[in-house]
């Protein structure tokens, strides 16, 4: 089981009563709609540990990411993040915080190296030791270099999300938001991947919020982890406390037993 | 700014490395000049042929005298019993009959060409010489003179400055091209700094990194602003060189073609001052430009929908070029100076005719800035916008 050494008290993440609502109009002239995808969500992630979040599609986990990413800004509760506010020092934050998404999104034209030094420029990074740190993180990941420079629309998808995770890595970011990071790659990628988060944060004692549809990924990166259906937490706690709650032997049954329909509605109804 | 011009250089790559790049230098070095100039060329060389070639005359009715003459002129004199016959089926390149007090000339041509045939030109010049001849004798039978016939001149000048003529179909086809290939030149690059981030979510990954808004906007209206005035100098450039090197190389075929063919040819006859002053106008344009397809485009989902807002605004671009095409009939206005895109139109053709007046210049450039400067804020506004940036 995965324990934190808690010598370390600080909070990396903090978020309280986070709420999100998506405004459409349908049609023209219709009625503008409001969709709440976070509904007040609550949690807090200690500086070195992992988090993962799990949910089910449209629970709301990506929303929560951009949120925490400064992409989307929050329509109620707080965020404070590495001791700074949202918004109000978004910019500051930015310097500190690594994102992966699901899909791994790249000026496709351009080949990895070309894709990984204009992130290290926005950044301000100086291009020779991005470059270095790109080559370092991509052989970690398994990455053949003689690839580094060929166009990226050649390039599997578990390839590009490799080098999706070297971008999130090249300014060393103490924080490291991850939607699905995994999604979509072979078993062996999702290996090299997983070994190689869990030696980050052995080395750098990275803070990471993880979300994830895999529950053995869950299992093994997280130290806790949280249920969100329908923008809502739903249940918090070690893998084993979630197995153990719902008293059932495997974090699925788990799963479903704690994100089931009743309980959603009980949510709702709160 | 530094992170203004990484994120404009890397727009242009992205936007060279689409293959396009081959296009962009072949397009209006290459073909354009090629299109401009071949039609020329070709009509150059046949009239050039045609002047060297013995031309066949077929007669009928025809007097020795003017006879003698045709063949002074270089003809090979055929007699036939029905010259409009021996011209259609080419046997001869003009015909000519003489019957009651009457020349008539077959002319080979098509009806659609509005040209006579080089033969018929020349048969008509033979016939007037013997015309005036015969004329003259008869004049001074009389004790009179040819000039007696005269008394006055009579002769037609266009009031259009000596720089549009000397320019030619140039001076029309100069500010078409600078409005129409700074619009055309900027899209691709506009569009695929905004919506084509869009659908490559790329957007995502450019918005949470520590640079200002303000400066990635910058740094991709640059790229468009660049790429806008690069398609439309590149033309310019292929219009003067393509026309420098064509009087040069082929001066014998341009010598051969008849004036009016020649004048609307052209040449490349701009100032130094007119280009610079075209420039000016030109950057002002794609400014303008640019903030509107950044706008649109960042507004805009997905690729198609840009191109929904884009097509309609384009077919308003038209209108001035309607409007341009019938300026021998509509009074140019002042206030035609400070419309969007139409101002453009007129001031660069102003500057072309070397008619310009620094107040309507003036004008122009005012106007375009304060149109672009507020269409760049809407721009502005759609970007720090997630709203509109992550529209669903
Ligand atoms: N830009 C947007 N505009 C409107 N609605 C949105 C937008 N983004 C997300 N939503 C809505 O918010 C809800 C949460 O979406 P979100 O993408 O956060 O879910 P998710 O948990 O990441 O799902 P998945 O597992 O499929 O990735 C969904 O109902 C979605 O339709
Ligand atoms: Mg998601």
């Amino acid at each position: 089981m995965l324990t934190l050494n808690t010598t370390q008290t600080q909070l990396a993440i903090e978020v309280s009563n986070l709420k999100k609502v998506f405004r459409k109009r349908d049609g023209l002239r219709g009625p503008i709609k409001e969709e709440w995808a976070l509904k007040g969500v609550s949690f807090y992630v200690q500086e070195g540990e992992t988090y993962g979040l799990l949910g089910p599609n449209g629970s709301g986990k990506s929303t929560l990411i951009r949120i925490l990413s400064t992409l989307l800004t929050a329509d109620g509760g707080t965020v404070r993040m590495l001791g700074y506010q949202l918004p109000e020092d978004e910019t500051r934050l930015r310097r500190k915080m690594g994102r992966v998404s699901v899909d791994a999104a790249f000026y496709k034209k351009l080949s990895p190296r070309e894709n990984l030094l204009y992130a290290a420029q926005l950044y301000g990074l100086e291009p020779r030791q991005a470059e270095k740190r790109a080559m370092q993180i991509l052989e970690q990941l398994g990455l053949e270099s003689r690839r580094f420079s060929d166009p990226i629309e050649e390039m599997s998808r578990g390839m590009q999300q490799k080098i999706s995770i070297a971008r999130a890595l090249l300014i060393n970011p103490p924080l490291l938001l991850l939607d699905e990071p995994t999604t979509g790659l072979d078993p062996k990628s999702r290996r090299d991947v997983q070994a190689f988060l869990e030696d980050l944060r052995a080395r750098e004692g990275t803070t990471i919020l993880l979300t994830t549809h895999d529950m053995a990924e869950a299992e093994r990166l997280a130290h806790r982890i949280g249920f969100l259906a329908h923008g809502r937490l739903v249940a918090e706690g070690t893998a084993e406390e979630l197995k153990r709650r719902a008293g059932t032997p495997d974090l699925e049954e788990a799963f479903i037993a704690l994100t089931g329909e009743e309980l959603d509605e009980e949510a709702d109804s709160l | 700014m530094k992170e203004a011009l990484k994120i404009a250089r890397k727009e242009l790559l992205t936007y060279v490395r689409e293959e396009r790049i081959l296009l962009m230098v072949l397009m209006p070095l290459v073909i354009l000049p090629l299109l401009m100039n071949l039609p020329f060329l070709l009509l150059g060389h046949y009239y050039q042929q045609a002047e060297n070639k013995q031309q066949v005359i077929a007669i009928k009715g025809v007097p020795q005298e003017l006879q003698h003459l045709l063949q002074r002129a270089k003809f090979v004199v055929q007699h036939s019993q029905n010259p409009r016959q021996a011209v259609q089926e080419r046997q001869a390149d003009v015909g000519m009959v003489y019957a009651e007090g009457r020349y008539t000339i077959f002319d080979r041509n098509s009806i659609l060409n509005q040209q006579r045939s080089v033969a018929t030109e020349r048969t008509r010049e033979v016939l007037q010489q013997y015309k005036e001849q015969v004329l003259l004798e008869r004049l001074q039978s009389h004790g009179l003179e040819l000039a007696d016939l005269e008394p006055f001149a009579i002769e037609i000048q266009k009031t259009i400055s000596e720089q549009q003529q000397a320019l030619g179909l140039l001076a029309m086809l100069i500010p078409f091209a600078v409005v129409g290939l700074v619009i055309s030149g900027g899209q691709a690059v506009a569009l695929e700094a905004t919506v084509g981030e869009k659908e490559k979510a790329t957007i995502e990954a450019l918005l949470s990194a520590p640079v200002a808004p303000w400066k990635l906007l910058l740094g991709k209206g640059l790229a468009v602003v660049v790429a806008a005035l690069f398609s439309a100098f590149a033309s310019m450039a292929g219009f003067a060189l393509g026309n420098v090197f064509v009087r040069h190389n082929f001066s014998t075929q341009i010598e051969a073609l008849p004036t009016d063919i020649r004048v609307q040819m052209g040449a490349w006859a701009l100032t130094s001052t007119d280009l610079a002053t075209i420039f000016f106008t030109s950057v002002l344009f794609a400014f303008f430009v640019t903030s509107v397809m950044l706008a649109l485009g960042i507004f805009a989902r997905t690729y198609r929908e840009a191109n929904t807002y884009l097509s309609p605004l384009e077919m308003l671009m038209l209108i001035p070029f309607l409007l341009f095409a019938f300026s021998d009939y509509v009074q140019v206005q002042d206030w035609f100076f400070a419309m969007p895109g139409l101002g453009v139109v007129v001031a660069i053709d102003t500057i072309v005719k070397g008619s310009y007046s620094p107040w309507q210049l003036g004008l122009t450039w005012a106007s375009t800035l304060a149109y672009g400067l507020l269409v760049l804020f809407f721009a502005f506004r759609n970007f720090s916008r997630e709203d509109v940036v992550f529209r669903n």
